[in-house]
């Protein structure tokens, strides 16, 4: 008995301890005041860069509201050419120096008032200066008659911008253009990360202090799930569910640009996509009827092709493996470089596609730059790359039906095309209509094989848009981010629908 | 007497005919299967010959089916030269090695706690993250497109990495497998004083490692053939990966079809080989639901 190692303690599994309560008091403390500080220097930054756009957008105001102001108080319908002319050059030759001095006072922070009356004198005596001997006092006069009532709407107009200038506008005002100041467009988020965060760090701290031991313990057991979800849901709620929820709200927000500048809310996004520019291609129709196409040919024809394949494969097979390999390599190679391979064989002068249909005596046709051929030289592709996706799905639903019906099938003496169509086609139904819904989705969001099979645009003669090449179209050339998200919805209305269907017939047959 | 030899006879031809309609329909299936089998390969086959071939043999109507000299590596130095091909494939290397690495490590973590730990709410969350999963990427790449930008990330690789470290359907596939492993294995190992933490890596993810090839292999491919999102972020030369250098390179090149084969080549290679010795976890894998969409 004695040389027995000593007795283990009776069973308690581990609990995560209190000291984890103590470690994410500290992470999240610190990660919220990193959060915090990064947001107000975000903000910091922000106000920084709204005080310099305001004082520009001011000092314009004063300057050529001053200008416009002077020579509509001295220059009226029926005043001679040369009158005008030596006001124009008057204002002009006074404006550079004047915007320094605008910009040194508003600096200072005088009065909108003051500066204005001080812009228009200086004007004034550029005009002055430059008018002819017999002008001058008369328009001497006229400057001196009107100058109290323009620089007071002048002031009154330079208060006004000051006023409606909000740090929502200026950031809709900075250009994207500017590198390195990221910060700057979340600091509300940021602000609120790190307040959450250290309200909670607080939170667990208070209960640290104030609960025992088995509190503590509970605490930290509850905290563990929440350790290994956060890496991935800081993924998703990144670029999964803020993307999914902000794309909605930004089809809403008409010319809504990639500077995050719109104009106004409602349906405009939506308007444009639907109808275009009037007296011009609809290219997101052009789009959209494309893919109904391309999805009509594609998905059909290559599901019908896979049966007959995957059907033969599923045969006792010599060199099943040489088969299976040659069968599904398109799936693992990239559309951009097989996209190019299809383009050499459609070459219109020496493709061997036409040398093909040479050996049958049939005339060169030109594939890749005759607008009429293009849907077809699409869908050959197309075919030819989701086969194999497809074999494999339809491949899999073969195995999974039980061996019994054709041994049973062909006892009673049925023969191989009678046992395909009766037991096999009717057994894979499932299978069959669930690859076509996938096929459909997936065929949905043709772009690549466009983008490749037609040397980067949207066929030969921008006649092969997709709705993803518009909504690509949309952001990346034309930087309309509001009308690419209103496109986006329209695909996503489509998709929903296929999605719906799949999940439907899953359920309906129960097939995982 | 004579009835039987008659019956037996006919009975014979009977099997006689039989055997040759067999033989027939699997002669039939094997003339069918290599049909098919000559028209997927061939691109691959005609990528390959005409990366060898010179310009000159390119111009011939009808084309040679074979390249006069089969160690011509002209195309391929050349390609090299006119383009950094060498530097698009160490950052297709890269990008895949991130993506692969941050994915697994945020799949394996996320599919442990859906599976394995116990916690307010968690079909519920789960059956969220599944509906989201609907949601295609081309709709997210809008505003993911503006966030990149925003945050100064265009141009870099980890724009290329970022988006895509959490993958619902990775997780997915995971948690099912991790939830088909016996719960006295998880409690013996509680007993024995096991963490949860020791639990996942020490036996959860040995077990698991077939599920986990599957996913990491599709999200190479994915990695490594993605177009459009780099098309979108990557501006400069030296950010490109291989599929989207491929196709700034053929504007540069316009109609030399033998460098662009040559290139071609090098871009799909890689993922052959893997395909080659990997090809019965991939076709698992995309059985379970798709490499696309």
């Amino acid at each position: 008995m004695s040389g027995h190692p000593a007795p283990r303690a009776p069973f308690r599994p581990r609990r995560a301890g209190p000291r984890r309560v103590l470690v994410h008091i500290a992470l999240f403390f610190l990660l919220g005041a990193i959060s915090l500080g990064l947001g107000l220097q975000g903000r910091a930054l922000l106000v920084g860069h709204a005080a310099q756009l305001e004082g520009s957008l001011l000092v314009d105001t004063l300057l050529e509201g001053a200008a416009q102001r002077l020579r509509g108080a001295l220059v009226g319908e029926d005043s001679p050419q040369a009158l005008a002319r030596a006001v124009d050059t008057g204002i002009s030759s006074r404006k550079r120096l004047l915007k320094v001095e605008i910009a040194r006072q508003v600096q200072e922070d005088q009065p909108n008032q003051d500066i204005a009356r001080m812009a228009l004198d200086t004007l004034a005596q550029g005009v002055l200066a430059r008018a002819g001997e017999e002008d001058r006092p008369a328009l001497q006069a006229l400057y001196e008659a009107q100058a109290p009532v323009l620089a007071t709407g002048l002031g009154e107009a330079a208060d006004q911008l000051e006023r409606g200038f909000s740090l929502a506008r200026v950031r809709l005002n900075l250009a994207v253009g500017v590198p390195n100041y990221p910060l700057m467009y979340y600091y509300t988020p940021l602000l609120a990360l790190g307040a959450f965060l250290l309200l909670f760090a607080a939170a667990l701290a208070y209960t640290y202090w104030r609960g025992d031991e088995e509190k503590r313990a509970a605490v930290g057991q509850r905290l563990e799930p929440m350790d290994y979800l956060l890496p991935f849901f800081m993924g998703v709620i990144a670029f999964t569910l803020f993307p999914m929820v902000r794309v909605v709200i930004m089809s809403f927000q008409e010319r809504y640009r990639l500077d995050g500048s719109f104009a106004g809310w409602g349906l405009g996004n939506y308007e444009h996509v639907l109808q275009g520019v009037p007296g011009t291609t609809n290219y997101f129709l052009q789009g959209l009827s494309n893919t109904l196409l391309y999805v009509l040919f594609t998905v059909p024809l290559a599901t019908a092709l896979a049966i007959v394949i995957a059907y033969l494969l599923n045969q006792r097979l010599r060199f099943s493996a040489l088969f299976q390999t040659g069968y599904f390599l398109p799936m693992v190679t990239s559309v951009t470089a097989v996209g190019l391979v299809w383009r050499w064989i459609f070459n219109r002068n020496f493709g061997v596609l036409n040398a093909i249909l040479g050996w049958f005596g049939l005339a060169p046709v030109n594939w890749l730059h005759a607008a009429s051929n293009s849907m077809t030289v699409l869908v050959i592709f197309g075919v030819w790359s989701s086969l194999p996706f497809t074999i494999i799905l339809l491949l899999s639903g073969l195995q999974n039906i039980d061996e019994t019906y054709y041994t049973v099938a062909r006892v009673d003496g049925a023969r191989a095309p009678r046992i395909f169509r009766r037991i096999t086609v009717p057994l894979l139904a499932p299978t069959i209509s669930l690859v076509l819904i996938i096929n459909s989705i997936s065929a949905f969001k043709v772009f690549t094989e466009v983008k490749v099979l037609f040397s980067g645009y949207a066929g030969p003669a921008l006649n092969m848009y997709t709705m993803v090449y518009y909504i690509y179209d949309m952001m990346y050339e034309y930087r309309e981010l509001g009308r690419a998200a209103a496109a986006a919805i329209v695909l996503f209305v489509f998709i929903l629908a296929f999605t719906m269907m799949q999940r439907w017939i899953q359920r309906r047959w129960q097939y995982e | 007497m004579s009835q039987q030899v008659k019956n037996r006879a006919a009975l014979r031809a009977a099997t006689r005919a039989y055997r040759l309609r067999l033989v027939l329909a699997r002669i039939l299936r094997y003339l069918l299967l290599s049909l098919g089998l000559v028209i997927m390969v061939f691109p691959f086959y005609w990528m390959i010959s005409s990366a060898f071939k010179t310009a000159a043999e390119m111009n011939l109507f009808p084309p040679s089916l074979a390249p006069r000299n089969w160690f011509n590596l002209d195309n391929f130095r050349i390609a090299f030269e006119k383009a950094p091909f060498a530097r698009y494939f160490l950052n297709s290397v890269l990008v895949m090695l991130g993506s692969v690495t941050a994915t697994a490590f945020t799949t394996i973590l996320a599919a442990f706690a859906f599976s394995r730990l116990r916690f307010r709410g968690r079909e519920l969350l789960f059956s969220l993250l599944l509906s989201m999963m609907m949601v295609p990427f081309e709709m997210l790449i809008i505003t993911n497109y503006q966030t990149i930008i925003n945050i100064g990330l265009n141009d870099t690789l980890y724009a290329l990495i970022l988006p895509f470290i959490s993958s619902i359907f990775y997780t997915y596939i995971l948690r099912n497998f991790f939830q088909s492993l016996p719960d006295g294995l998880y409690w013996s190992a509680r007993v024995d004083g096991c963490t949860n933490w020791k639990y996942l890596w020490k036996v959860m993810v040995p077990i698991a490692r077939p599920s986990l090839v599957t996913i990491i292999l599709l999200n190479a491919l994915a990695s490594w053939n993605s177009f459009m999102w780099p098309l979108l972020v990557i501006k400069s030369d030296l950010m490109r990966t291989l599929p989207f250098g491929l196709y700034t390179f053929t504007t540069e090149v316009g109609a030399n079809y033998e460098l662009l084969m040559a290139a071609s080549s090098v871009v799909v290679l890689p993922m052959v080989l893997l395909f080659l010795f990997a090809r019965k976890q991939i076709v698992r894998g995309v059985a379970r639901g798709g490499i696309k969409g």
